[in-house]
């Protein structure tokens, strides 16, 4: 028996694991399948080769680490050289991004103490070897031309991909994906990687630094969460206006045309929502040929005032102000109270549980609307709710999982917070609006 | 007292003024909820049939249909007739394949009267005798309507569409024996019932062979195909989800140690966002090897499927499956298209759709059946168990019918739920499953919101209007008959 209730419980809960533990992992484990981040991680070295002359240097690459030198820190390296011209010999130095020389191991002298000022080249061009995790190559001295007096913008970097392309996926896969997913290259010669980071630190840098920052920044996710966030408010605050004045006539009040009113009412409970949809667009556009005034589109009014005409609220709130004891309202009328003031003051009080219920299901409705804040915006636009900033993003940005899930994680962590604290009215109001429907 | 307490004179005064002035009172507060409810829920129904009959890209180009009707009739600017984007009906037509609109109306009138004067006829026959009028009335519109039918006959044998006449005609059958059946004892009963059975198969096989092909051939089979894949959807989801929960729920109820918590986590998916849920999902159906459910079915020995980039039919791939596992070489026989859509199943990808739909609904279900099964008498259990019943014929026989009207609850939501179905759809949606995830729904957003068809949009969205409502009534009628109210 329990096993059956584990084995259910462990399904429902498996996908957001699965999604909380891609999203923080690197693309490389995301790809390979993995179903836990590494605890630690693996870095390599590599030389990321943007556009650069190739007249006198022709390749860049990664190199060993001298013994007790330090590995050169992540950033631009040039290599310049100039012809002397008393010896005719051609020299070099290599640079960082400020133009500043950097201590390397001579050329050709691998146990000399390293040096900042310029070499010779080898007139029949070769590997040198910093000692400090990077290799350039020359060309042979014929080809050089005065003008290359900087050549070649080498970076080193650290990937996170060491296991991805050797360990999983074969050769060419690990090309497509390449190519696919990340456009860096991948170091073939992994011998260089080693570990860094420690679990907790390395959590704590992916977690918050890595992919959700990557996620949140690059998807414009502040604006999408801020939208969503003024929508449902603006949405609740109508919604919870109307129903409750409309479910109290209904449940408290005599007028003629009651019973009409409500059948019409209630059958809107049936129509789909692809039959208003076009209309409602119309409408929303200024093309209702009775309202045409109105010119909400790609606006605030068109994501929250249709969301308001549900029946469904008022039919579960009239069910609960119905069941009020009459005796309530003789007192409240022979102390001088108004409809209005006997609604405010002694209903809604009494009403708590059900207007709980109305809140959940329109807050939930309205995070999750899609089909019309698609509608009814247009691409790009101020007003996306997250439900289309995530749409939107999961299309544009590429089958980069590790992204995907921390996205999802965002747009769902507010919805999933409030489930947990208040879990008790979540569960119970749907359940029993459930039966009673 | 009250008298006392009111003012004497004017509009609101008396117990007529009070009583008025409480009308008003609700009026008033009914004011926004009805002005909300008409522009968007109830106005856009009308204004949406206005708009199925038109060709409208975006907007109107030539005139609409009322200036044109106008000028037809003679009033109005003659301006209107000359170019026009009012089709009146062809929408419907072409996306049903229907040849003579005006005999197919007539029928269907005519045999919609024919329902009204049977249903009339029965009522009429009260404890007191027979009511006269509404034996007349009866009498009078199956008059018209035979008389309409007769008159449409010649265009429905001359456009071949006499056909939906047998199926028709089959169900009647088919339902005329089942009632019969009632009267009689029980081994005739059952006879009856098989024999009622067999005639609605064969109005079902009919229809399908003989009407759906016509429609199938002259109609928008991107329509149909949707149609076919949004049945697949709702019969993949349903039983599946219902049965599943139904169990979950009665374990959970035998006061199991830490229910809450189990409660907790099996409603986590259904409150979970599904736009985002969908989207984690679209990445445990991915069609990399190293995906989740790959690796999953990998345990069992089954190699890596493409999941939701897959178009194919869930029947050929298990056929496929079967070839490599015996080593055998058998194919697919070459099949007819509507036929073929059928037997070879949903596609690979809205099967896994149908799987993310368990895993959400499930949860939902489980909680509604948790409070129906509370609201089962402690009584009827502990009577039955001194009777001595064992447990299995306990749930057979107590729970099973009180929660029937928790079931058909269920029933009804989740089918109607599985038509409106769009957002995880839509999430979930790769172009290589080659449109075989479109149900309805999907198919109504992309020609309005891709192809600016607004007038087919609107009438395929009347269509399935259409068929939720039918079915609505059906499932109605057969919980009437099933349901076991306390």
């Amino acid at each position: 028996m329990y096993l059956i209730l584990i084995i259910g419980a462990a399904v429902m809960v498996v996908p957001f694991l699965w999604m909380l533990s891609t999203s923080i992992m690197t693309i490389g484990e995301a790809n390979a399948g993995r179903l836990l981040p590494r605890a630690v991680r693996m870095t390599c070295p590599y030389v990321n080769l943007p556009k650069y002359s190739k007249n006198t240097v022709i390749g860049f690459g990664v190199g060993p680490v001298r013994e007790g030198e330090q590995e050169l820190p992540t950033a631009n390296y040039y290599v310049e050289v100039r012809l002397e011209e008393q010896s005719n010999q051609w020299l070099f130095r290599l640079v960082n991004r400020k133009g500043k020389p950097v201590p390397i191991v001579p050329a050709g002298r691998p146990d000399a103490p390293l040096t900042d000022g310029w070499q010779a080249i080898n007139p029949a061009g070769g590997m040198v070897d910093t000692g400090r995790g990077l290799t350039f190559t020359f060309a042979p001295a014929g080809a050089y031309k005065e003008a290359d007096r900087r050549s070649g913008a080498a970076r080193i970097e650290y990937v996170n991909c060491c296991q991805y392309p050797t360990d999983v996926l074969e050769k060419e896969l690990a090309d497509e994906a390449e190519r696919e997913y990340t456009g860096r290259p991948i170091p073939e010669d992994l011998s260089n990687c080693r570990t860094v980071g420690r679990k907790i630190a390395y959590f704590f840098k992916e977690f918050i630094g890595g992919n959700y920052h990557q996620a949140w920044k690059t998807a414009k996710f502040n604006e999408y969460m801020w939208n969503s966030i003024r929508i449902t408010a603006i949405t609740l605050v109508g919604i919870l206006i109307v129903s409750t004045l409309a479910a109290y006539a209904f449940g408290r009040m005599n007028f003629p045309g009651k019973n009409l009113l409500f059948t019409v009412l209630l059958s809107t409970m049936m129509i789909p929502e692809t039959v208003v949809l076009i209309p409602n667009f119309l409408t929303i556009t200024g093309n209702n040929p009775f309202l045409p005034f109105i010119n909400w589109y790609d606006n605030w009014p068109a994501l929250t005032i249709p969301f308001m005409a549900g029946f469904f609220n008022i039919f579960l709130l009239r069910q609960f102000f119905a069941q009020i004891p009459n005796e309530l309202w003789d007192a409240a009328r022979i102390d001088g109270a108004g409809h209005l003031r006997f609604l405010i003051q002694v209903v809604l009080p009494l009403s708590k549980a059900p207007i709980m219920t109305v809140t959940i299901f329109a807050f939930i409705g309205s995070w999750n609307a899609l089909m019309w804040p698609l509608i009814a915006t247009k691409a790009g636009s101020d007003w996306w709710p997250i439900s289309v900033g995530l749409q939107n993003f999961v299309s544009e940005a590429g089958p980069e999982t590790h992204l995907w899930m921390a996205a999802a994680t965002i747009s769902m962590l507010p919805v999933l917070l409030l489930y947990f604290l208040a879990q008790k009215q979540f569960i119970e109001g749907i359940a029993t609006t459930g039966l009673k429907g | 007292m009250q008298n006392v307490s009111s003012a004497p004179r004017g509009l609101f005064a008396g117990r007529k003024g009070r009583e008025r002035k409480e009308a008003l009172t609700a009026y008033l507060f009914l004011l926004p909820a009805i002005v909300l409810i008409f522009v968007f829920g109830l106005w856009p129904v009308i204004h949406a049939f206005y708009v199925s009959l038109h060709k409208w890209n975006i907007k109107p180009k030539g005139s609409e249909c009322i200036p044109y009707w106008l000028a037809s009739a003679g009033l109005g600017s003659p301006e209107a007739l000359e170019q026009t984007d009012c089709l009146g009906l062809e929408n419907y037509v072409n996306l049903l394949g229907l040849q003579d609109i005006q005999a197919v109306i007539g029928m269907i009138a005519g045999l919609a009267l024919g329902a009204v004067a049977y249903s009339w006829w029965q009522r009429s026959r009260t404890e007191e005798g027979p009511d006269r009028k509404r034996q007349v009335a009866a009498g009078l519109a199956a008059g018209i309507g035979l008389l309409l039918l007769i008159w449409v006959m010649p265009d429905l044998l001359a456009s071949g569409e006499w056909t939906y006449l047998v199926t028709a005609a089959l169900l009647f059958l088919a339902w005329l024996i089942w009632k019969g059946a009632g009267h009689t004892d029980s081994t005739l009963r059952l006879l009856l019932r098989f024999l009622s059975m067999v005639a609605l198969v064969s109005a079902a096989l009919y229809f399908f062979f003989v009407d759906f092909q016509r429609m199938w051939e002259l109609g928008n089979q991107d329509f149909f195909r949707s149609l076919i894949y949004t049945v697949f959807y709702s019969l993949g989801t349903v039983p599946v989800q219902l049965s599943v929960s139904l169990v979950l729920a009665y374990i959970l109820f035998q006061g199991v140690r830490g229910q809450g918590a189990f409660r907790l986590l099996y409603f986590m998916p259904y409150i979970a966002p599904s736009v985002a849920t969908a989207v984690v999902f679209r990445r445990i159906f991915t069609l990399r090897d190293t995906g989740l459910m790959n690796r999953l079915i990998g345990l069992f020995g089954i190699p890596p499927q493409k999941w939701l980039h897959e178009a194919k039919g869930v029947n050929l791939i298990i056929l496929d499956l079967l070839n490599q596992a015996l080593g055998t070489n058998w194919a697919w026989p070459d099949i007819p298209d509507p036929l073929n859509v059928i037997l070879s199943g949903p596609s690979l990808a809205l099967v896994s759709i149908i799987i993310y739909n368990w895993w959400v609904f499930i949860g939902y279900d489980t909680v509604i059946y948790l409070a129906g099964l509370g609201g089962i008498p402690h009584e009827l259990y502990e009577a039955a168990e001194i009777d001595g019943a064992g447990r299995w014929s306990l749930f057979r026989n107590i729970t099973i019918p009180l929660l029937s009207p928790t079931t058909f609850f269920l029933t009804i939501i989740a089918t109607i739920g599985t038509f409106k179905a769009f957002n995880h759809i839509f999430m979930m949606k790769e172009l290589a499953a080659r449109g075989t995830v479109d149900t309805a729904s999907l198919l109504i957003f992309q020609t309005f919101r891709a192809d600016g068809q607004f007038g087919e949009a609107t009438a395929m969205a009347f269509i399935l209007f259409g068929i939720i409502l039918i079915l609505s009534q059906i499932q109605n009628r057969i919980g009437e008959k099933l349901v076991f109210y306390g």
